[in-house]
This record gives C-alpha cells, sequence and structure tokens, in this order.
C-alpha cells in the first residue's frame, strides 16, 4: 500500500524528472499531495521535498513498464507527460501503479477513473498535435521556414516526424509560444530547444505576395449559399485564429517597416 | 492578366466541386530529394467560411470550355470571365503554398479547353512539372475529362494519386437533358478504364515493387443532387453500384446551387437542399462503415430520407424489436447499428470489455454518448437507472435537433413556427411516431 503523505515532490520540469519522481514514490511507498515542476511551484501549507534528476532512475521505470507491463503502458506514461492535464504528474503516477498492480491489460481497463483519465488526456494532446499538422503556418525568411504555434499540449515532439519527413529539404523552425520551445530542423538535424522568445526578420515582398494569394484562394474557395460560421468556428475554434495567415486582415505597411514583434509580450 | 486576379477566376470556377480531401492516400515516408508526403487519416488545413475543411488547392487549369453543361458556370454560353494557368505558375504556386503549409496537396480539374485532349495534355504538363522538376512527394487529385484519349488518361492516373470522373447527375436522362456534350458511355469509359488500371497495376507492383504507381489512393466521383427528379433511393442505388462495380473509394454528392437561369434547371432562389445532401452523405457512410445496404435504408414505399431523423436512427425504429442489446455480449456489427454508437465507441467498447464487466458508468467513462445508445443497450442486463424507456421517449431522443431548429426555413410544420424549440421538437417525433 502507498500511503497518502501531505507532501510536494518539486523537479526540474524535464520528463525524466517527472520519472524520477515516480521512483521515488515507489521507493518510499508513499503518494505526494502534489508533484510540479519548481519554477510552478506555489507554496502551501505542506512539506515539500525536492527530487533530484537521475537518467539511471528514470530509465528503470520505463524499463519497468515496458518488461513488467507493456511497451504500451510504458508509452502513455511518456506521453502524459506532453499533456495539457493539470495534475499530469500524478496522474503518471497513479497509472503506474495501476499499471503494475494489473500488468498487461491495464490499457485496457478504460472504464477505471485513473486509465480512462490518462487515455483522455493522451488522446487530447494526439488530437490537437493532429489540428497543428494542419494550422501550422509557416512563412519564409530567406529560406528558412519559420512557425508560431500556441498548443495548450506540448505537441512539438507529436508533429515532428511529420514535418521532417514532408519538408526534408527545407529549413524550418516551429516556436511553441506556451511552452517556450522551439523545434528546429536544419541539415539533416533535429532539436527541441528552449527558446524565450521569437523575433522574426521583417516579411519579404515575396513572402506578402504569398500571404496576399493565400488569402484570395481562402476567400474566394467559400460558397455563399452555403455560409456556416459556427460550423467553421466549431471545426476550427478562435483561439487558432490569430496564428492563421488567412484570418488575419491584409496589413501591408511598407516593405522593410515591418516587425513580427509587434503585440506580443517582450521575453 | 497577373497571378492575382487568375487564382480568384481559377478558384472561384473549381469551388463548386465538392470532393476535398486527402485522406485514403496511405501513409508516406519519401526520402531523398524533393518535398512533400501523404497522410492516410486526411489533414484539414483550414476551413472556409461554408464549414467546409479546406485541404487542397482545388482551382482549374483553366475555365475556357468548349462543352455547354447547363448547370454549369464554365459552360460555353457563359458570359464570365476566362483565365487559364501556365503549367508552370501553378506548379510554383502549389510548391509556395506546400511549402508554408497552407495545403496537403493540389486538385486540379479543367474546362474542356479547346479539346479533351487537349485540356488533360496541360493538365499532364503540371503534374509532370511538379513531379519531376519540384519533386513533389505530396498528394495530388485530378480530374480525368470525358472524352480524353485512353493514353491520356493512363499518364495522369501515373502522375496522380487520385483519379476521379464525375458522374454529374444521378441518372442518364438528367445527363442528357443538362449535359449534352456529355453521355453515359464516356463517363463510365474512363471510370471502368481507371478501375482497370488500378486492379493491373496492384499486379505489377506485386511482381516488381518499381513498378510505377498508378493512381494508388484509388477513384472517386461527384454527383449533383437537387437539379434533376431522382429520389433518394435511386442515388443511394446508384451509389451502392458504383462502390461494388467501379470500385470508387469516395462518392460524393454536392447540392445543387442554382448558378444559371434555366428553364431546365430548379429557379435561381431555391435553396440548395444542403439537408439532403447531409442525408445522404450519411447514408453513404453507413454503406461503407456500417455494413448497411441501400435496401435497408430506404425502399419503393419509402423512397426518400427522412428530414427529422438521421438514416441510421430510421432504421433503428423500425427494428425495435432487435433491441435492447446487452453491451457485454453483443458483436460488434450490432453494436455499430445501436444509435450513437460509431466504429470508435464500438472498438473500444471491445477492448473494455475483455478487461472487465462493464456498466453504465464505466461506459460513459471510455466515452461512449449515451444520449442515443441509453434507449438501445442493457448493460449486465440492466437499463439505466431511471430511464422509461417508451417507443415515443425513444423516438424523442433521436430526432435530429439541427432540422427541426430550422422548421422555419423548411417550412415543416407551418402554422407551428412560433413555437419554442422544445415544443418543436415534441411536434416532431409527434409527428414522426404516427408516421411509423
Ligand atoms: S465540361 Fe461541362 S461541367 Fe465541365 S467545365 Fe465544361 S461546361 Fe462545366
Amino acid at each position: 500500500m502507498f500511503c497518502q503523505r501531505d507532501l510536494s515532490y518539486l523537479y526540474d520540469g524535464s520528463i525524466e524528472g517527472m520519472l524520477c519522481c515516480i521512483f521515488e514514490a515507489f521507493a518510499r511507498k508513499e503518494r505526494p499531495r502534489v508533484i510540479c515542476p519548481e519554477d510552478r511551484f506555489e507554496p502551501n501549507l505542506f512539506d515539500w521535498r525536492s527530487i533530484g534528476t537521475s537518467s539511471a532512475f528514470a530509465a528503470r521505470v520505463t524499463a519497468g513498464l515496458e518488461r513488467k507491463v507493456s511497451p504500451r503502458a510504458a508509452w502513455i506514461v511518456q506521453t502524459l507527460y506532453l499533456t495539457a492535464h493539470p495534475e499530469k504528474e500524478l496522474l503518471a503516477l497513479d497509472f503506474t501503479r495501476q499499471a503494475f498492480r494489473f500488468g498487461r491489460g491495464v490499457t485496457d481497463l478504460m472504464g477505471g477513473p485513473i486509465v480512462s483519465q490518462a487515455w483522455k488526456a493522451v488522446r487530447q494532446a494526439y488530437s490537437e498535435a493532429h489540428q497543428y499538422k494542419g494550422l501550422t503556418r509557416f512563412s519564409d525568411f530567406d529560406g528558412v521556414l519559420v512557425a508560431e504555434s500556441a498548443p495548450k499540449n506540448q505537441v512539438l515532439p507529436l508533429i515532428a516526424a511529420h514535418f521532417r519527413v514532408r519538408l526534408r529539404n527545407e529549413q524550418f523552425l516551429i516556436y511553441d509560444r506556451t511552452h517556450r520551445q522551439a523545434l528546429i530542423w536544419q541539415q539533416g538535424e533535429l532539436g527541441l530547444m528552449e527558446v524565450d522568445a521569437l523575433t522574426p526578420p521583417p516579411l519579404t515582398a515575396q513572402e506578402e505576395q504569398t500571404r496576399a494569394l493565400w488569402r484570395r484562394f481562402y476567400k474566394t474557395i467559400a460558397i455563399a449559399p452555403r455560409e456556416n460560421p459556427r460550423c467553421q468556428q466549431t471545426n476550427m475554434p478562435k483561439r487558432y485564429w490569430k496564428l492563421l495567415t488567412e484570418m488575419q486582415e491584409e496589413t501591408l505597411p511598407a516593405p522593410g517597416h515591418i516587425s513580427l514583434d509587434a503585440g506580443r509580450d517582450a521575453g | 492578366m497577373d497571378l492575382m486576379e487568375k487564382l480568384t477566376i481559377l478558384t472561384d470556377a473549381a469551388k463548386y466541386d465538392v470532393a476535398c480531401t486527402s485522406s485514403g492516400a496511405g501513409n508516406s515516408a519519401p526520402r531523398g530529394q524533393g518535398i512533400g508526403s501523404t497522410a492516410d487519416c486526411g489533414i484539414c488545413h483550414s476551413w472556409s467560411a461554408d464549414g467546409r475543411c479546406i485541404s487542397l488547392l482545388k482551382v482549374l487549369m483553366t475555365n475556357r470550355c468548349v462543352f455547354d453543361c447547363r448547370y454549369c458556370v464554365n459552360r460555353r454560353s457563359a458570359d464570365a470571365p476566362r483565365a487559364a494557368f501556365t503549367p508552370k505558375e501553378l506548379a510554383e504556386l502549389t510548391i509556395q503554398f506546400y511549402r508554408r503549409n497552407y495545403i496537403e496537396g493540389l486538385f486540379l480539374s479543367s474546362g474542356v479547353d479547346r479539346s479533351p485532349d487537349y485540356a488533360t495534355e496541360q493538365m499532364i504538363c503540371t503534374l509532370e512539372l511538379l513531379r519531376g522538376h519540384y519533386g513533389f512527394t505530396g498528394y495530388i487529385h485530378a480530374k480525368a475529362i470525358p472524352g480524353a484519349d485512353p493514353l491520356l488518361i493512363d499518364r495522369l492516373g501515373h502522375l496522380a494519386n487520385r483519379l476521379s470522373v464525375n458522374i454529374e447527375l444521378p441518372s442518364e436522362r438528367g445527363l442528357r437533358q443538362l449535359a449534352p456534350n456529355k453521355s453515359k458511355r464516356s463517363i463510365l469509359g474512363p471510370m471502368a478504364a481507371i478501375r482497370d488500371g488500378i486492379t493491373q497495376n496492384g499486379e505489377e507492383l506485386v511482381r516488381y515493387k518499381s513498378a510505377p504507381k498508378f493512381a494508388p489512393a484509388g477513384q472517386s466521383t461527384q454527383m449533383i443532387v437537387g437539379a434533376t427528379p431522382e429520389s433518394d433511393l435511386q442515388i443511394l442505388r446508384l451509389t451502392e453500384a458504383l462502390y461494388k462495380k467501379y470500385r470508387l473509394k469516395r462518392v460524393f454528392f454536392s447540392a445543387y446551387i442554382p448558378v444559371v437561369e434555366d428553364t431546365l434547371l430548379p429557379a435561381l432562389e431555391t435553396k440548395p437542399p444542403l439537408l439532403r445532401e447531409h442525408r445522404l452523405y450519411q447514408a453513404d457512410w453507413l454503406l461503407r462503415y456500417y455494413h448497411f445496404s441501400s435496401e435497408e435504408l430506404l425502399d419503393e414505399d419509402d423512397p426518400q430520407f427522412n428530414p427529422l431523423m438521421d438514416p441510421k436512427c430510421c432504421w433503428a425504429v423500425r427494428h425495435m424489436e432487435l433491441f435492447p442489446v446487452e453491451v457485454n455480449a453483443a458483436p460488434y456489427e450490432m453494436l455499430l447499428r445501436v444509435p450513437g454508437i460509431g466504429p470508435v465507441s464500438a472498438r473500444r467498447i471491445l477492448r473494455a470489455r475483455r478487461g472487465a464487466n462493464l456498466d453504465w458508468e464505466d461506459l460513459r467513462r471510455i466515452g461512449v454518448v449515451l444520449k442515443r445508445a441509453q434507449y438501445f443497450l442493457l448493460c449486465r442486463g440492466k437499463r439505466p437507472a431511471g430511464l422509461i424507456v417508451t417507443e415515443r421517449n425513444t423516438v424523442r431522443a433521436l430526432i435530429d435537433g439541427a432540422p427541426v431548429a430550422q422548421a422555419e426555413q423548411l417550412s415543416l410544420f407551418g402554422s407551428e413556427l412560433s413555437r419554442p424549440a422544445q415544443q418543436l421538437r415534441e411536434a416532431a417525433a409527434e409527428c414522426f411516431v404516427s408516421g411509423i
């Protein structure tokens, strides 16, 4: 039995760090009340403990899940880390406990509250990733393609392979504002980096022209007698609009004086 | 004429074609030179103001046309501005849109400029540039032009992921009246040729892996609904036959939008029959994924879809004797027939019930929507607590809310118009029950 402890685990925010929290909880047979990254910790009445990150411990959690439960269970725990579930770390811990208790069949126990929550969070992350495969918009800055996104889940690792294959001979960067990360593909190398802010250079005339053509296509393709703004919005919620070229008004300040930085918070 | 103007004219002329999907193309992971890949599940890149998914750059090569199909904005006798892309312009535009991830690929169709052969050659030229010069390995859907040389269609098929020939109208009579330059033969001929091309290519691919692929994502077609007087049953039978005989991947329906004043066509102010189109798509879905046949959904006595209820619910209401079914025991095929349960929920149920004997709470948690399904299911032999199942309650739960809300437009209920929605729903249920 794990005993419930009035305690917070703090970790460095990395996936390995999260797995180490799971390791710690198993080692001590306890379930903390909170697990969260240090930089997001809001002091409460309880005690807290800082959990160090060790690749070896993290690897043992993953290997244990893969061998004693199933690769699928290990994959769920890893994907949970990417999700926007507000208590994803605790959920990962609870799921891991169930996994060791029920073994292989755990991923089929979708009726249970923990497994169903885990599946739901994972599904949502994948469905957001799928949305971003379509809704990501690149701009060409001198041969480098740059896109901005603002996903709820950390979708960059989930869409990396897709764009790497598709744009294999391009160089690209996709910035995730929410998590301040950038996915970078350059000379055959894919990397995920912490990036605080993105300030792209001014748009070229050719870029403006291509955007204008796309906006025109977008406007023209709609069939007026079938107009259906509700359906449009259900499929493409408003929160995406600010990222979409076709949903921006055509503002064409004189070339050379455009800054994408306008209106974005500094840092 | 500048590119902006051409794009405007040639998009405007192409937009009534409804097929805009890249799904079913298979997942590809090309390497080496070039750009592009395909994704089997289909990716939407945007949604236009009419709520339709935009996934492909859908344009005509040209809207010049020597044919005179009466329902078409591009027909020879129409007074419209004309334009044509050069193959180079269009290939470059496609690549520039694709790099920026605006689109999943190209959907290219064309008016019959000069002759079917000439128009097809222009399309081939564009696709050759894309596939050759740019090394484009993304999705291309090309429309074959009735009457073009089979050799040209064959070439087109080797360049495109999907080929289609529009069947245009659901009957030969309609075709004769409204598309005098086309005939059943000139449409079904290429359709059969494409089918045979795909089959033959499949055999070649088994023998030589490197054989060039012919329309690997298959063939589709579309027909216009509401321009001619066929019944839903006729349309659905034709659809079923097209799937069987020509092994089509998809049949698309397009609610006729009056663009032309013509005595043979619905008047200009006629609203496009969107609800009917919607019902046809629902039924098409049932044919393809739910193992239904057209005969189960409609018959000679009842040849039109019900505006108040989707075809699957209609079927269920007429077959109440088969329900309720036990969630923990019913075979997959039967679960699929329960209103509110689709292939995803049905598969989830199968998986979840391997691990445990499911109760109502479990069902909810695995994400099965019970609003409709609960009337047709038992969990561990029990109905949901507190649910009273009568014919009337069931029917009321199955009434499709959207058309009822639109009742004003459809004037289904005459004087009932001013009643609030809830009462309208009651009235609809009433009217339905008395109809069964
Ligand atoms: S062939 Fe008929 S349908 Fe096609 S563009 Fe010409 S007139 Fe329109």
